[in-house]
């Protein structure tokens, strides 16, 4: 997988890394985690560098260095193969290279390597006639669809350099150049021992040391940015209740203060305001028993048949009537009449008997209480 | 360890974490807080109290002194003879026949001592209606307790009647304290 990027042939390394890792945050929203990246520089002109940027599964880089590990052995560098072989050709130009994992095309501009593809054909393309067929098709279409590979198509002096892994026997090699001969015009690069060339020069773009590794590592640092958010709102937390706890006994030492400083006084206040509240009894006008008697004397019917032998009113208003009637009719008639009035409440019969059998006379007693309201004036 | 066992290792971390964290530091920390509220509320109730106080300190004070100018008499035996002189005055105004009028008992209280009086008498209803008005605007503290009617006949025309009434005094003490509190706290 690769994209060129044209980058300021200026800017520095941590800057072009920046540049790079935005750019790959743009174009592979959500799925750079999946992938490692590294790049590497081609010539300047006019000011401006083509960057080939490449990359490869990070799953598959963590199963080969789990592989490597189980094996004890330590992985030093990954590096796609044709780049190492592509470096020994000078200068950059088309180049398809065969080995037996298969075969990858890279192509050149001015001066560097601006695109390498992965062909879809599998590792039979060197027995397998049909393979090869396959191959010589998917190069044209590869070469179709990127402007060098059209010019490598029309420059027939330029042709495409057939490098292959110095594991391939030169029968195989042979038979794969015959079978892509009548469409393309090929150079011989020869055979080149890979392992050798990235041993002697090392790798221009390596999964393992990426010169993008914090871009590789986002996920990493997306765990430590989550534990610093984190972090931060417990902190924040923390703040929040301190604070709450220094404002609430900041106002309560406050209050206290406030209150100290005229303690005595309301002290000695309260002290005559309750002196006030007991003796009010004693000096307000209420209860008033004139509005209370008034208010009795209204609600009684005045009639012949029923007189009044006692009453008896206390300070809360409260008071008994002892009354005796002509009849249980006049009783009742009594008793809704003084029920009946606003200015009493709680107007219950309590006792009553026949005083005078003969005469049909009764006795009965009235409790009641005065709402303390003046009296309706009696029309 | 797969992907299932790692979710259910974290989430019986965090319901473990959640109940620690719950246990050991949010309940005790919100039970200070409540407690810590309560105190500031409370603070702020009494101060506010004590405020409203000396606000009205002058209020409280001329109410004081209104009260000690309506005859609060500072001598027991004082208020007994001015009871009783005043109620025998106002049943001869009213045409009221005053048979009794003694001091039944007297409580002392923490501030007023408070002593009780029993008057009984006949008169008509207009004369036991001219004394409880004389009683209900007396000049100095008085205060009906109960009051007993009794009717001799059918016509009332004779009314009998049971006056319990009460009256305060103040120690000499209790009220110089009270004055002091008046004129020393309050300005």
């Amino acid at each position: 997988m690769l994209r060129t990027r044209a980058v300021p042939a200026a800017a520095d390394a941590e800057a072009l890394g920046n540049m790079l890792r935005l750019g790959i945050e743009r174009d592979f929203p959500g799925r750079s985690r999946d992938w490692t990246f590294d790049y590497q520089l081609g010539a300047a002109r006019d000011g401006v560098s083509d960057c080939l940027l490449v990359a490869t599964r990070s799953a598959l880089l963590a199963k080969i260095a789990q592989v490597l590990t189980a094996a004890k052995v330590r992985l030093r560098a990954a590096t796609p193969t044709a780049l190492v072989a592509a470096a020994a050709v000078e200068p950059a130009r088309p180049c398809l290279f065969i080995s037996h994992a298969g075969a990858e095309l890279l192509l050149a501009a001015h001066g560097g390597w601006t695109t390498l593809m992965r062909l879809p054909v599998d590792d039979s393309v060197l027995e397998s006639r049909q393979q090869q067929t396959a191959l010589s098709g998917a190069v044209m279409r590869a070469l179709a669809s990127q402007d060098a590979g059209m010019d490598a198509v029309s420059n027939q002096d330029a042709g495409i350099t057939l490098l292959a892994d110095r594991s391939i026997g030169d029968t195989h090699l042979r038979a794969v150049r015959q079978a892509l001969e009548p469409t393309l015009a090929l150079r011989d690069g020869g055979t080149v021992d890979s392992a050798a060339a990235l041993a002697h020069g090392g790798p221009s773009v390596d999964f393992v040391c990426s010169k993008l590794a914090a871009a590789a590592r986002t996920g990493m640092s997306r765990r430590a940015r989550l534990a610093g958010y984190a972090a931060a709102a417990v902190v924040l937390l923390l703040l929040l209740v301190g604070w709450r706890w220094w404002s609430a006994s900041a106002e309560l030492d406050r209050l206290r203060d406030a209150y100290a400083a005229i303690a005595a006084q309301a002290d000695a206040l309260d002290a005559v305001r309750r002196t006030i509240s007991d003796a009010d009894p004693w000096y307000r006008q209420r209860p008033g028993y004139l509005d209370g008697l008034a208010a009795v004397s209204q609600a009684f019917p005045v009639e012949q048949r029923i007189w009044v032998t006692s009453l008896r009113l206390g300070d809360d208003l409260r008071g008994t009537i002892k009354c005796r009637a002509a009849s249980k009719e006049t009783m009742l008639a009594c008793l809704k009449a003084m029920q009946a009035s606003p200015a009493l409440t709680d107007v219950q019969l309590r006792d009553w008997s026949e005083a005078d059998r003969a005469a049909g006379i009764v006795g009965f007693e009235i409790t009641f209480t005065c709402t303390g309201a003046p009296p309706e004036p009696s029309g | 360890m797969n992907k299932r066992e790692r979710m259910l290792t974290v989430v019986i971390a965090l319901l473990v974490g959640y109940f620690v964290v719950d246990r050991l530091l949010v309940v005790p920390l919100t039970a200070r807080f409540a407690a810590l509220d309560e105190q500031v509320v409370a603070a702020r109730q009494r101060y506010e109290a004590a405020r409203v106080l000396v606000d009205n300190a002058q209020v409280l004070r001329d109410r004081w002194q209104a009260y000690q100018q309506v005859g609060l008499a500072a001598e027991e035996s004082v208020v007994r003879i001015r009871v009783q002189q005043n109620l025998t005055d106002w049943s001869r105004q009213a045409g009221f026949d005053l048979t009794t009028c003694t001091a039944s008992r007297t409580i002392k209280g923490e501030r007023f001592s408070e002593v009780h009086f029993i008057a009984r008498g006949t008169g008509s209803l207009r004369s036991v209606v001219q004394l409880l008005a004389s009683v209900h605007t007396s000049p100095f503290p008085l205060r009906i307790l109960f009051c007993d009617l009794v009717s001799r006949d059918e016509k009332l025309d004779v009314l009998t009647l049971g006056l319990t009434v009460s009256t305060i005094c103040m120690p000499e003490a209790n009220g110089s304290a009270a004055s002091v509190a008046m004129t020393g706290g309050g300005s």
